[in-house]
């Protein structure tokens, strides 16, 4: 076995979680077990897909990756960004601490917020992202 | 110029594939695809990390058959989609077990996430918990004490990915071999069960 290419490319969780849904995973339980679905692949689907990857779109995930610019991050920062969609200054201060306020406002703005198992108890925010989620998915 | 290595990565490999005469009636890509999966799957690949799933086959070729064998080796070249934390990725994943040296993690696919305990929250302390057989771990900044459970959803900063050389010999009781373990601290403001952050929003606001 000869490694060409140690790196070949990066994806985020979104466009892992992208790939496996092509190849017939899905959290349909009717579906488990058809087509060539092998359950280690299983176990990364379903680990994923309760990450804030399974709600989003790749729009929102481009245009976050464009807004990102004005704020000159480094490319890991912006997937550790994507992957973990933080909702508020204090998860977000852990991968950068600068401009933390704008950058979760725009998070709210423009990634899709994950389903909560939980209902938020601030009102405000849940306010802000059922509203531009409405005007997201135009 | 050095990139560096994101969470998931592809890694374009080269293999010699052989090709069992049971499997000759299926397509030559299907064929390659499954034994490629049952050679790569769920396995550590060091420096690599763990091979989560087959991306695509780029070409098959020099199909070869050696002298006494039934079947035709054929030269694949490939891309994997590997797991391969990166220094300071955030991740969440699930208390599976909490002892005196610290917590282990668990994302489902991969169990050998290791959070020492000097890299817990500080102050923290521990008690015996002996109904459970394990050790709590309790973090208190203040008059207020916040413990962690098992099975809680715990959000960590990756500090290493190591790939331990696989032993020779291994004493009996001792921990099954781990090929890549990555180590994590949780001693920063939003680190640790995400449940512990959940409140704080709602106070500041």
């Amino acid at each position: 076995m000869k490694i060409l290419k140690a790196d070949a490319g990066a994806l985020n969780n979104f466009e892992v979680l992208e790939f496996l849904k092509s190849k017939g995973y899905s959290k349909d339980d009717r579906k488990r077990g058809m087509g060539r679905v092998t359950t280690s692949e299983y176990k990364v689907f379903d680990y994923l897909v309760d990450t804030p990857a399974g709600t989003q779109t790749r729009e929102g995930n481009d245009e976050f990756k464009e807004k990102c610019k004005q704020f000159d991050l480094g490319n890991d920062t912006i997937l550790n960004i994507i992957n973990t969609r933080p909702a508020s200054v204090v998860e977000i201060y852990a991968i950068v601490e600068e401009n933390a306020d704008e950058l979760v406002e725009m998070i709210g703005e423009v990634l899709t917020p994950p389903t909560a198992p939980s209902p938020k108890p601030e009102a405000d925010t849940d306010e802000i992202d059922a509203e531009t989620m409405n005007c997201g998915t135009n | 110029m050095l990139k560096k290595t994101q969470c998931s990565t592809l890694a374009e490999l080269s293999t010699h594939c052989v090709c069992p005469p049971h499997l000759l009636s299926l397509r030559l890509q299907d064929a390659v695809m499954g034994e490629l999966e049952k050679l790569f799957l769920d396995k550590v690949i060091a420096n690599l990390g763990l091979c989560v799933s087959v991306y695509d086959i780029q070409s098959i070729k020099d199909h070869f058959i050696l002298p006494n064998d039934g079947h035709p080796t054929l030269t694949v070249v490939f891309t994997l989609i590997m797991f391969r934390p990166f220094v300071g990725e955030i991740i969440t994943a699930k208390v599976l077990e909490s002892t005196a040296d610290g917590l282990r993690l668990s994302l489902g696919f991969f169990d050998d996430i290791y959070i020492p305990s000097h890299r817990l929250p500080t102050p923290s302390h521990k008690k015996d918990n002996l109904k459970k057989n394990s050790v709590m771990w309790y973090w208190k900044p203040s008059e207020d004490e916040f413990s962690i459970e098992l099975k809680d959803q715990i959000r960590f900063q990756v500090e290493s990915v190591n790939y331990p050389k696989i032993p020779t010999e291994q004493p009996e009781n001792s921990k099954p071999f781990a090929p890549m373990e990555v180590k994590g601290s949780i001693d920063f403001d939003g680190l640790g069960p995400v449940h512990w952050w959940q409140d704080v929003d709602e106070e500041a606001s």
